[in-house]
């Protein structure tokens, strides 16, 4: 039984004779000679990740003007920072956008661009007090003009992170990437063997002050993250790191297509190998890793599990679901995250990085929650049109006229004979097959591809299809696909007038 | 030589493709199509010896042709390697390496440009057409 402590290993990183390997490297030498002779082994196991983490940003203190402002409102480039904290201090989330470039540049692309030394127009506005008169300033700062630049990422290092793709007809842009439809693709985020809380499930020697590598410098811990939620696998970490120190190698902004600004971060810690126990987790292998793919074509907090896959499955290139091949890839770099590995490993190796013991634990207890809604959601089923008007296919467009003018609907779902949507047509339709004179069916001038809603969808999703795709009505269908009602646009601005009631 | 052949809605329901491929004799490679009520565009890989007959039949029966040589360009050194573009391209043109970098086949892109949105550190360009 192999027991050391941390200070044991400081002082072998001291004489130069500790012995570090990376959680890749770790897997497989345990593979090799066992967890016992792989504990006598080795010192430090080093994990690294390089994925994208929306919930990262930085404090900067821009020093006092003269005369003084106290900033209420400020912005980096055109990027809003937080203020509301002293006068001259900031923070700039990564997600935050431009006002003038939209999710191309965000408060990640100004972070970046502050690490990389260029120039960055800061702006403020304020009220104007006694002490601080100043109303407005502009000017042009760099890294080096900031007293400090704090980087404070409340959510980092998930644990485990879900795997997506998209079981609708149409492709989607999420904050997983572009997913083709009918389950095109599968996209996953996580480093599977080299993820930092995996390689330490139990949290006993990462917890609050466990010093790390973040963003190509050294950091720190600073409690559990938010959404912590380590019942069921899904840890996260806050951090904080010295934005001065760190390197464009290890923090890039990112511009999801359609989604907005994130920030790839690249974060690794070192895991002090204290026992047989620690050798044991950090043997973990991409196989032991498992996540679920979920589909996210449902925008709900609850989205329908697919199935359980590993990351030794996902990282083959191909997952098989429901029969089907599909392709799969990452939104994480491993490529980077091995890099971070590595890096963290030579400055131990070198002398130059030291462990440290946590001052406090991470909670194993907390679950994270779901948001108290106090008000309830209106459904689709509440504010629907019920007595909805249908036609069979087969007619002729002069009867759908006939249909329109008799029922008052612009709108005319298309069903078979089994009652089952086939497709939609509008009274825009039907003029126009008049006007062409091309009266005879109604197969050749429907829309067949219907973008539909379910009953039990809240009316914020109904709103959102109607603009996504820029139309005027959804059919509401159940299970079978059968039509059980419509929401018209025309339907949800009476709605809005007279306050939306159940 | 890989074309991009786009027809407008005068020569949209022509059979320009059969008609080509019959009057030269010359086997045309169909990589991607759109056809829309309005417009249509296909890209078509043609043997490089042939190349120039093929683009003038096209040209006769009013088809806008643009040579893609250029394939699309990636800038390696900004690259992340993160692979957000290997499961989105249509042809398995983009890859891992044995090492997890992200690696382009040029020959086997279609140039579609779904990679070049899908890009989160925009590195990826389409050649201006």
């Amino acid at each position: 039984m192999v027991k050391r402590t941390i200070e044991e290993i400081n002082e072998k990183i001291r004489d130069g004779s500790v012995h570090v390997i990376t959680a890749e490297e770790m897997t497989s030498l345990v593979q090799e000679v066992g967890v016992e002779e792989a504990a006598r082994q080795v010192d430090v196991v080093t994990t690294g990740t390089f994925g994208a983490m929306c919930s990262s940003g930085a404090f900067l203190n821009f020093g006092h003007s003269d005369p003084p402002i106290k900033m209420q409102k400020v912005w980096l480039n055109d990027v809003e920072a937080y203020t509301g904290i002293a006068a001259i201090d900031a923070y700039i989330g990564a997600t935050q956008i431009s006002e003038t470039k939209g999710i191309e540049y965000g408060g990640s692309h100004v972070i970046e661009d502050l690490i990389s030394g260029k120039e960055v127009t800061l702006k403020a506005t304020a009220y104007g007090t006694d002490c601080y008169p100043r109303k407005y300033v502009e000017t042009s700062i760099t890294i080096n003009d900031i007293n400090q630049a704090m980087m404070v990422n409340p959510r980092n290092g998930y644990q485990n992170y879900n795997s997506a793709t998209n079981g609708s007809g149409k492709a989607i842009y999420t904050y997983m990437g572009t997913l083709l439809p009918h389950y095109g693709n599968i996209t996953y985020s996580g480093a599977g063997v080299l993820s930092p809380l995996s390689n330490d499930p139990e949290y006993r020697t990462i917890g609050v002050g466990t010093r790390i590598f973040l963003g190509g410098a050294p950091g720190y811990i600073i409690s559990e993250g938010t959404q912590h939620n380590p019942g069921s696998g899904f840890g996260t970490l806050a951090v904080t790191g010295d934005l001065k120190k760190m390197s464009r190698d290890y923090i890039r902004a990112a511009s999801i297509y359609k989604y907005g600004t994130s920030m790839f971060v690249g974060l690794g810690i070192p895991i002090p190998i204290l026992n047989d126990d620690m050798a044991k987790f950090t043997a973990v292998s991409d196989a032991d890793i498992k996540t679920t793919i979920y589909d996210y074509s449902v925008p709900r907090r609850s989205k329908p599990a697919l199935r359980e896959v590993s990351y030794e499955e996902l990282k083959s290139g191909m997952v098989d679901l429901n029969g089907k091949e599909v392709k799969t890839s990452s939104l994480s770099s491993f490529y980077n995250a091995r890099k971070v590995a590595a890096e963290l490993k030579s400055w131990i190796k070198g002398g130059k990085f030291f462990l440290s013991s946590p001052a406090e634990n991470l909670t194993r207890q907390s679950l994270s929650k779901p948001m108290k809604e106090s008000q309830v959601m209106p459904l689709v089923k509440d504010i629907m049109v019920r007595n909805v008007a249908t036609i069979r296919r087969g007619f002729s467009v002069d009867e759908a006229a006939k249909k329109i003018i008799q029922d008052r609907f612009n709108h005319l779902p298309v069903v078979d004979d089994g009652g089952k949507l086939v497709g939609i047509v509008t009274a825009w339709d039907v003029s126009k097959a008049v006007a062409l004179s091309k009266r005879d069916s109604l197969e050749p001038i429907m829309t067949k591809n219907v973008i539909t809603i379910g009953p039990d969808d809240p009316v914020d999703l109904a709103v959102r299809l109607l603009e996504r795709y820029n139309i005027s009505a959804l059919p509401v269908i159940d299970g079978d696909k059968k039509v059980i009602g419509i929401v018209t646009g025309e339907g949800l601005s009476k709605l809005l007038a007279r306050g939306v009631q159940k | 030589m890989k074309l991009l052949l786009r027809f407008n809605s005068e020569i949209i329901r022509k059979p320009i493709i059969a008609e080509t491929v019959l009057e030269t004799g010359v086997m045309l490679e169909i990589e991607r199509a759109k056809v829309e009520s309005s417009m249509g565009e296909l890209v078509v890989n043609v043997p490089e010896e042939n190349c120039r007959m093929v683009v003038e039949h096209l040209r006769k029966k009013m088809v806008d042709v643009t040579r893609l040589d250029v394939p699309i360009t990636r800038d390696e050194v900004n690259c992340v390697h993160c692979g957000a573009c290997v499961s989105v391209c249509p042809v398995g043109a983009i890859s891992y390496e044995y090492d997890w970098r992200v690696k382009f086949d040029e020959s086997e892109c279609v140039q579609c440009g779904t990679c070049v949105n899908t890009c989160p550190v925009g590195v990826i360009k389409l050649p201006e057409n």
